[in-house]
C-alpha cells in the first residue's frame, strides 16, 4: 500500500475503487493493480496481500464474478462486475459524495479564507 | 512451470489455507499468474531476475497473514451457506409443527379464538388469554410492517436478476425477504429475470419497491409482498389470503335505516342524509334472494342476502361500503373470483390478501374517525 494516504483512510474506500475500475471493463488481478495505480496518479498501490483477499470477498458477496481463461497458455482468472456490484457502486458513490461534502463542511473553518475546495 | 521460488511460496501458502483442494488449487493458479506477470514487468524494467523474484514475493507480505486473509471470505461464504441451510431447515420444522398443531384435534376448537385474537376483537374472559406464540408473531408482524413502510435506499438496477434484486433489498433493509419460487415458476417467471429500475432514495417505500420489482418481473398485480412466519414472502396474492374478523358493532349500532329520498340515486350512502347509512327498508322477504342495490330503480332494496353474506341491512350496507372503498377487489360476490366477505352479528369476516386487509383496516379507521 502506498504511504501517500494513510491505510485507515483507504480502508473504507477500496471496495469503491475496485468496483469502479471493474465497472469499466473486466480484468485480472495484476492488471487491476496496475490500473488502480495509474488511475490514482501512482498514489494508490494495492499490494497483492490486500488485493486478492478483497477480490475474493467481493466475489463472495456476489458483487463481482470470475471466469478462467487459459488462451494465453497460462491460467488466468478474470473478474467482472455483477449487476449487484453496479448497484452497490451507485449506492457507495452516493454515500461517498455525501461523506466528502460532510467532511468539507466540517473542515471549512480550518481552511484559509479564499481557499477553494473541490 | 513457473519459478521454483514461486512454487515453493505457493505450496507454503496453500498448506495454510483451510479450504478444499479445488479452492487451494484455484488460488495457487491465480497467484502464480500474478507472480509471473510481476516478474515479467520487473524484467522489462531491468531488474535482475533474482532480485525481481524476491520483490514479487515480498509484495505478498507475511505468508501466514496472507493465508489467513484470503481464507476469511471463503470461510464466511461457507458459514452463510450453512446458515441458509439451517434457516431453511428451521423454517420447514416450524411450518410442519404449526401445520400439525393446526390440524391436531385438541387444538381445533381454539381456531376461532385465534382468528379473533389476531383481529383484536374483544373476547370473553375465558378465552382472552392468548397463546404466547401469537404475541410473538404479532410483534414480528408489526416490525415487518414498519420495515415495509420505510423509504428505500436508492435503487439503480440495470438488468439485475430478480433474485439478486431481492438479495440486495434484503441486505439494504435488513429484512428477510423470501421469493416463493414455485409460485413464480407457475407463472413462468424465472428468478433470474432481469430487472431494470431506477428510483432515487426515499421516493417510494420498500413495499412499493417490491411491488414495482414484481411487476417488472412479469407478475403484474398477481404478486405481492406478504408477511408470513416472520418473513416477507413474495408470493401470489391468492396464496397470501388469510381470514380476519373485524368487530364493527360500534359502526352498525347507530345506523339509521330509512327510506331514501326519491330520486336519491343508487348509492346506499346517499339518500336523505344525516345518518351514516341511509338505507331503504327491506322490501324483499327473507330468503327471496332479493338483490340490492337496485340499479336504476327509485328505491334501494335490500333483504337477507345470502349471496352477499350479510344478516342485516346495515351489515350489507357496510359490506358494500367496504367493497367500494377498497376497490378493486376482487371479490367472489361481485367479480366471481377473489376474496369473501360476510357479516354476522356485527362481525365482518373477510378472507382476502394482506393488502386488502390493510385497506379495510384503514377504511374502518376513517369511518370511525368520521363518526367521532
Amino acid at each position: 500500500m502506498s504511504q501517500r494516504f494513510g491505510p485507515d483512510l483507504l480502508r473504507g474506500s477500496l471496495d469503491l475503487m475496485v468496483l469502479s475500475l471493474l465497472a469499466n471493463e473486466s480484468t485480472y488481478g495484476y492488471d487491476l493493480q496496475q490500473k488502480l495505480l495509474a488511475a490514482s496518479g501512482q498514489l494508490v498501490q494495492l499490494q497483492p496481500g490486500t488485493l486478492y483477499p478483497l477480490l475474493h470477498r467481493l466475489e463472495g458477496e456476489r458483487l463481482i464474478r470470475s471466469r478462467w481463461d487459459d488462451s494465453t497458455g497460462r491460467k488466468r482468472k478474470w473478474y467482472e462486475i455483477t449487476s449487484a456490484g453496479r448497484q452497490r457502486l451507485v449506492v457507495q458513490t452516493d454515500e461517498w459524495d455525501r461523506y466528502v461534502a460532510c467532511i468539507q463542511t466540517i473542515l471549512a473553518p480550518l481552511r484559509p479564507q479564499g481557499a477553494i475546495s473541490t | 512451470m513457473s519459478e521454483p521460488e514461486f512454487e515453493a511460496f505457493l505450496e507454503r501458502v496453500c498448506r495454510r489455507l483451510r479450504l478444499s483442494r479445488v479452492q487451494r488449487g484455484a488460488i495457487a493458479d491465480e497467484l502464480r499468474d500474478h507472480l509471473e506477470e510481476r516478474l515479467a514487468t520487473l524484467a522489462t524494467r531491468g531488474v535482475p531476475p533474482e532480485k525481481a523474484k524476491q520483490l514479487a514475493l515480498a509484495e505478498f507480505g507475511d505468508e501466514s497473514l496472507f493465508a489467513l486473509h484470503i481464507t476469511a471470505p471463503h470461510a464466511q461464504q461457507q458459514r452463510r451457506r450453512l446458515m441458509r441451510y439451517s434457516f431453511g431447515s428451521t423454517l420447514a420444522i416450524v411450518t410442519t409443527f404449526v401445520m400439525a398443531s393446526f390440524y391436531w384435534p385438541a387444538h381445533r376448537q381454539d381456531d376461532a379464538h385465534t382468528v379473533q385474537a389476531q383481529a383484536g376483537i374483544g373476547l370473553a374472559p375465558a378465552v382472552e388469554s392468548k397463546p404466547e406464540a401469537i404475541d410473538e408473531e404479532l410483534v414480528s408482524r408489526e416490525e415487518l410492517t414498519a420495515k415495509l413502510k420505510r423509504r428505500t435506499v436508492p435503487l439503480a438496477f440495470d438488468a439485475m436478476p430478480l433474485s439478486d434484486v431481492v438479495d440486495f433489498l434484503t441486505e439494504a433493509h435488513d429484512v428477510p425477504i423470501l421469493i416463493d419460487r414455485q409460485a413464480l415458476a407457475d407463472m413462468g417467471i424465472e428468478t433470474d429475470t432481469p430487472i431494470t429500475l431506477k428510483v432515487a432514495e426515499g421516493v417510494v417505500s420498500l413495499k412499493t419497491a417490491l411491488q414495482l420489482v414484481l411487476r417488472l418481473a412479469g407478475g403484474g398485480n398477481e404478486f405481492a409482498p406478504t408477511i408470513r412466519d416472520g418473513l416477507i414472502m413474495l408470493t401470489t396474492v391468492s396464496d397470501s389470503y388469510e381470514v380476519q374478523v373485524y368487530n364493527c358493532r360500534d359502526l352498525l349500532k347507530g345506523v339509521q335505516i330509512s327510506a331514501p329520498s326519491r330520486g336519491g340515486g343508487q348509492n346506499p350512502m346517499g339518500g336523505s342524509g344525516g345518518g351514516m347509512f341511509q338505507i331503504a327498508p327491506v322490501v324483499g322477504q327473507e330468503g327471496e334472494g332479493a338483490v340490492g342495490p337496485a340499479v336504476g330503480g327509485e328505491e334501494l332494496t335490500f333483504g337477507l342476502f345470502s349471496g352477499y353474506g350479510a344478516t342485516t341491512n346495515a351489515g350489507y350496507a357496510l359490506i358494500h361500503v367496504i367493497q367500494e372503498g377498497t376497490a378493486p377487489g376482487p371479490w367472489v360476490n361481485t367479480d366471481g373470483d377473489g376474496g369473501t366477505i360476510t357479516e354476522f352479528n356485527g362481525l365482518i369476516t373477510v378472507r382476502h390478501s394482506q393488502q386488502m386487509h390493510e385497506k379495510i383496516s384503514d377504511l374502518l379507521k376513517k369511518l370511525r374517525k368520521a363518526t367521532e
